[in-house]
């Protein structure tokens, strides 16, 4: 019998494991196991969701490779140590979202980030497992470039994306801004940042 | 049919007496074979008039699992979890160019129930309008049973009106889909 995933109190269990045979009988902890358990599980699977509630300064940094660690301290929902669940010092704990499953994850993000000028705002996917990375590239909002006009300008860059990631790998969100000396992902109203991640199956 | 709170099995029960396996794991199978969701289009140019955030009239169902297209967005008709997520393509707009040429635009995904942002994509202070703005707003979060999910788009201008551009690729597009009790 494989168990791989615990959600509260409930497992995931491999159906491989359990055998029906004609004139068996079937025991109640076997059923609830895994037919209950397993039930409960794929209707209510492995998922996080949090937020920010104060703003953020972003340094402005001249270079592509560069970010800043964006925290996102409250947790909107955790259905079990997803959210914060692993080590990632220097970086606050909340920054992080650690599969307790491996399959397909949906990541996904929402930043908003403060009326500025003459800047470039970036948000790239972040692993911190055995180290921080960039694992996705970056992503910007359409014509988020550098206004050339100087006009200020907002904007809110939604990133969503789905991934196969092995269990205990601790995903997180960084930005970058450039040209400007500083950049705030702020909390505008009901525009808050945030921060998910969704088991979606195995793989 | 509805998700059932699987039953908990007990030592000396019988199927068909003591626990429907019909409700209990066919119709649960099923249904998570089959979650609700739904994804609606539209299929004509609508104006978006200046500074007015405008609902887009979303007229085409592609699919809907949970009788959940209602009037021109998508309405919850079981709580969760739900992945929704829209696209709107602003036309490019050659006829503004230089100094003047700034708008904000947005795309949101708005509970008129609860009158309340889900999710945003915006470019608030001035933008390059002479080229296509593409905004995909996503949101991804609990819905409750009466939650009315819409489609919105805002745009600003010296004067005139953009339409939502509409044809093969680049037509609105809305979809909810539960991922999660």
């Amino acid at each position: 019998m494989l168990i791989n995933c615990r959600r509260g109190n409930t497992l995931w269990t491999d159906p491989a494991a359990l055998q029906f045979q004609n004139g068996a009988k079937v025991g109640a902890t076997v059923l609830n196991r895994e037919i209950r358990d397993n039930l409960r599980f794929l209707h209510d699977p492995p998922s996080a969701l949090a937020t920010h509630d104060s703003n953020q300064t972003i340094s402005k940094d001249d270079a592509l490779s560069d970010f800043y660690v964006l925290d996102f301290s409250r947790t909107v929902k955790d259905t079990g140590e997803i959210h914060g669940g692993g080590d990632i010092g220097p970086y606050p704990a909340t920054a992080g979202m650690r599969t307790t499953i491996a399959g397909a994850w949906l990541q996904q993000a929402i930043v908003p980030f403060d009326v500025s000028y003459l800047s470039e705002r970036e948000i790239k996917g972040l692993q911190f497992t055995g180290g921080i990375a960039v694992v996705d590239g970056f992503h910007r909002s359409s014509h988020a470039r550098t206004n050339s006009q100087g006009d200020a300008r907002g904007e809110t860059i939604p990133w969503v994306r789905i991934v196969p990631l092995p269990a205990n790998d601790i995903r997180g969100v960084g930005a970058l801004s450039m040209v400007e000396d500083s950049q705030v992902v702020s909390l505008v109203g009901i525009r808050q940042p945030l921060h998910g991640m969704h088991w979606l199956g195995g793989s | 049919m509805a998700w059932t709170n699987p039953y908990t099995y007990k030592v000396g029960d019988l199927a068909g007496v003591d626990v429907n396996m019909t409700t209990d794991l066919t119709d649960n199978l099923k249904w998570l074979y089959n979650p609700p969701g739904a994804r609606r289009r539209k299929n004509s140019a609508q104006a978006i008039t200046t500074n007015v955030i405008t609902t887009l009239a979303l007229d085409v169902t592609v699919y809907d699992t949970d009788n959940m297209a209602v009037g021109t967005g998508v309405d919850c008709q079981t709580a969760g979890d739900y992945l929704v997520g829209g696209n709107v393509v602003f036309a490019a707009d050659p006829g503004l160019s230089g100094g003047t040429n700034k708008r904000a635009r947005m795309a949101r995904i708005y509970n008129s129930d609860r009158q309340l942002s889900l999710g945003e994509h915006d470019i608030l202070g001035a933008i390059e309008t002479s080229i296509q703005t593409d905004l995909v707003p996503i949101y991804r979060g609990s819905l409750v049973v009466g939650d009315s999910v819409a489609l919105q788009a805002y745009q600003t201008s010296s004067g005139g009106t953009l339409s939502a551009a509409v044809d093969g690729t680049n037509a609105p597009v809305l979809y909810a889909q539960w991922i999660g009790g």
